[in-house]
């Protein structure tokens, strides 16, 4: 443990303490399904967190073996010790018990993925010489039998020095009866101390205590060693507070005499590639691979051209699918709230209570919550497309045409994902080692056409775009995809922009993995999917729905009694002078512009009133404004507060919304939302950055308010500027 | 014959890494996941205009670009040997 003088208890701590169990780390290479073993292992019992002032995820789960329970973190993948990004950094941390909050783990499972044998071995050995219990898990053993592969495991396990090896197949499951049974007595019979496999390194860390004495002593051996190798800042310091200059000098000494004039990191790879090469040789045969049908076809399409039209050709489906398969799902929710709001309405008497729950809560939430397939959809195959490698390819692949924009190959991942959400695009940033790159893709992904756009983008498209057909080809979906379209151009051009100005360097480096096309696991993909649901309702359920609630106030309130005394007068003038059809009609006119005084004098009316000189131009009334207004600390909210306005301003609980929006003119009769207007709107949603978890989020990655503020500024005064245009060009 | 590098390779050429400009950026990540000298690479084929490139060591498949790959000096297997 370092010597660190953290007093204080995190509440997390103290829970974690209560129910104090074993803690054991999973840790391996990224792509060896790592996390579906931890899965198998833990089930649903996962508690998914972020470590203390990063958004790396932290995963622990509860794994229950006979009599005994064990907690398990699943460590951020890594190939060695040698952290190169904050996933790294952390994972590295824990290990060391580094981290506030997550105890020091006692024991570790190790995952290795057997058709790369060898990376997992070059982790396996660092971990080794962590000196803990360590258990080894050979995942994808049944690729590397197809693939002519045999591994003398029983061999393997000896040289390792005893470590037990147990061969699984996490997609289905077998082999987990012997490792859960390996689990719970790797703590009983730990036997001899787990084999050095470079004696030079440990040498040096001991010689490096020897020089430096008590100061030195206050860290574990592998932490020195980690200095000597990476120069492990937080070792550093501390020695250079504790013990001076001395113990700099002595480090540079012992690294000297360890590696001479090589890079450390060079000299380790060098050291532990080249002893697995050597000692373990004979244990790995190859024989040669069965013909497979599939591998052939997967190769074919790895070649750029198939692959440039695969790509193309998913995004196209996955498009249609979020328009096409959604609807009827949406028309199931939609169904079920109006009927839910019907019913309210019809048990509760007229006033203040109905109308909140009605018009405020039910109209409100409902409106956003109706997404919810839409955005389960494109999540799903982004999922798929992470854990098929098929993201890593279409990396692979745009890598060149990125660079002409500015950004890497490694952008394309998170832009991706950024069709989704800006939030989790921002933070799979972190792939990108080098930070402008890193920097104009976290500006240019919250460009990118996210799921919250959608409900703004689907309301006015229904609205007010015809739905007519040119061949297989949809007014609608094309107007939908010039949006898409738009953002890429807005996040793109971005890039561009930075990188010729503030943000100008040279061509950074790019590596990447490029995981084997593998079929995704089920339960991986529910357990994902089910996490994107709630964080999704989570969103509905709190900030929405406090939105939703306080705009209904301010839309309510303050109530005039004198509208309310003149609607009364006005209804019983009509029941005298008139009779059937066109006494209701006169009741419905009556209570109608009653609504429509009672909102402009609200809260609401008032702001939107006062900001509608600023949207003027762009063709918007003050209802619109107020909307914009209210969306910006969440975009979909939006379309809750124009549900919430002219549901408060209308009578009409049978139109919808969409309905309802083309029945809005201006005082002489003019529509408002004219189609000029529209498509501003539209371009105004594409490009302006109304999302506070967004902000919230790029202030937190890149360390700085700058950011946030920079991007903020710029997209509400580019989305500004676009609908101005359009409106301007349009109405002239 | 001129010293090759990794980039003068020829889809599915096998070589082994000889040396490595070990002080180029990124380079020693690279070594981390096995690219040391001696280790057996395959270039299985290069992305749409030409770069990146795709390897293939010890199982795993890796992209690097052309300025990457020049680090690595290697020395070219026959097909048959």
């Amino acid at each position: 443990m370092a010597s660190s003088s953290e007093v204080y208890v995190s509440a997390e701590n103290l829970m974690v303490n209560r129910r104090a169990e074993r803690v054991i780390a999973v840790v391996g290479n990224p792509n060896t399904g790592k996390s579906t073993v931890f899965n198998r292992l833990t089930g649903m019992r996962q508690k998914v967190a972020n470590y203390p002032g990063v958004t790396v995820e932290k995963r622990v789960g509860r794994a229950t073996i006979g009599d005994s329970a064990f907690d398990l973190v699943d460590l951020p993948g890594i190939y060695g010790l040698s952290p190169h990004s904050t996933d790294e950094r952390i994972a590295v941390d824990v290990l060391l018990g580094r981290i506030l909050g997550t105890p020091e783990p006692e024991g570790i499972l190790v995952v290795v993925d057997a058709t790369r044998l060898y990376q997992g071995l070059y982790l396996v050995q660092q971990l080794s010489e962590m000196g803990r219990p360590m258990i080894m898990a050979l995942t994808m053993t049944d690729m590397a039998h197809l693939e002519g592969m045999r591994i003398d495991i029983e061999g393997l396990s000896k040289r390792l020095g005893g470590i037990p090896i147990f061969p699984v197949v996490a997609t289905r499951g077998s082999g987990f009866s012997e490792l859960k049974t390996a689990i719970s007595e790797m703590f009983e019979a730990v036997s001899s101390e787990p084999p050095v496999f470079w004696p030079d390194l440990r040498h040096a860390a001991e010689e490096l205590q020897k020089k430096i004495g008590e100061s030195a002593a206050a860290f574990q051996v592998v932490e020195l060693e980690r200095a000597i190798i990476d120069g492990d800042p937080e070792v550093v310091e501390s020695l250079q507070v504790e013990a001076g200059d001395f113990s700099l000098d002595c480090l540079l000494a012992v690294r000297h005499d360890l590696c001479g004039d090589a890079p450390p990191l060079a000299a380790e790879a060098r050291y532990r590639y080249t002893w697995i090469r050597e000692k373990l040789s004979d244990l790995q045969r190859q024989v040669s691979p069965l013909p497979r049908l599939g591998r052939a076809v997967i190769n074919w399409f790895n070649q750029p051209w198939p692959s440039t039209l695969s790509f193309i050709f998913s995004m196209g489906v996955v498009f249609q699918a979020v328009f096409a398969w959604a609807a009827p799902l949406m028309d199931m929710i939609d169904g079920a709230t109006s009927s839910l709001g019907n019913w309210i309405g019809g048990a509760l008497p007229p006033g203040i209570l109905s109308s909140f729950l009605v018009d405020g809560i039910v109209a409100g939430v409902g409106s956003v919550v109706i997404f919810l397939p839409q955005i389960l959809i494109l999540f799903l195959f982004i999922i798929l497309m992470e854990d098929t490698g098929y993201l890593a390819r279409a990396a692979f692949l745009v890598d060149r045409a990125m660079r002409s924009f500015g950004l890497s190959g490694q952008s394309v991942v998170p832009l991706l994902s950024s069709f989704a959400c800006a939030v989790p695009a921002i933070m799979a940033t972190r792939v990108i080692p080098d930070r402008r790159d890193r920097i104009a893709t976290i500006l240019a992904a919250p460009f990118m056409t996210c799921s919250a756009r959608l409900p703004v983008y689907a309301l006015l498209i229904a609205a007010f775009v015809p739905s007519t057909s040119f061949g297989l080809l949809n007014l609608q979906g094309l107007v939908l995809f010039g949006l898409y379209l738009l953002g890429v151009v807005g996040g793109v051009g971005t890039a561009l922009l930075l990188k010729r100005s503030v943000l100008r360097g040279s061509n950074p480096i790019f590596m990447l993995a490029l995981p084997e096309f593998r079929f995704p696991d089920l339960r991986s993909v529910i357990l994902k999917l089910l996490d994107r649901a709630r964080i999704f309702l989570r969103r509905a359920g709190t900030i929405i729905f406090a939105v939703a609630v306080v705009v209904w106030a301010l839309a309510y309130f303050p109530r005039s009694a004198s509208i309310e005394d003149g609607r009364i007068a006005a209804r019983s003038e009509a029941a005298f002078s008139l009779s059937g059809q066109a006494l209701q009609a006169e009741l419905d006119r009556v209570d109608n512009e009653a609504a429509a005084e009672h909102l402009a004098q609200s809260l609401l009316g008032r702001a939107g009133q006062a900001i509608e000189p600023v949207f003027a131009p762009l063709g918007w009334d003050w209802k619109v404004s107020a909307a914009v207004i209210a969306g910006f600390p969440a975009r979909e909210v939006v379309v809750a507060v124009l549900g919430t306005i002219y549901a408060v301003g209308g009578q009409a609980e049978e139109a919808s919304l969409a309905e309802r929006l083309q029945s809005v003119t201006w005082p002489d009769g003019r529509p408002v939302y004219s189609l000029p207007m529209v498509l501003g709107l539209l371009v105004f949603y594409a490009w302006c950055l109304q999302c506070a978890a967004t902000l919230a989020v790029i202030g937190r990655e890149t360390n700085s308010w700058r950011w946030p503020v920079i991007a903020w500024t710029y997209m509400t005064v580019l989305g500004y500027v676009g609908a101005l245009t359009v409106y301007q060009i349009g109405a002239a | 014959m001129a010293s090759m590098n990794l980039s003068d390779l020829k889809p599915n050429d096998k070589a082994v890494i000889q040396s490595i400009a070990t002080d180029a950026p990124g380079i020693e990540r690279l070594m981390m996941m096995g690219l040391v000298e001696g280790t057996e690479i395959i270039f299985v084929r290069a992305s749409l205009g030409g770069d990146p490139l795709e390897f293939q060591v010890y199982g795993t498949a890796l992209s690097l670009r052309k300025e990457q790959a020049q680090q690595f000096k290697i020395e070219p297997i026959p097909i048959n040997g």
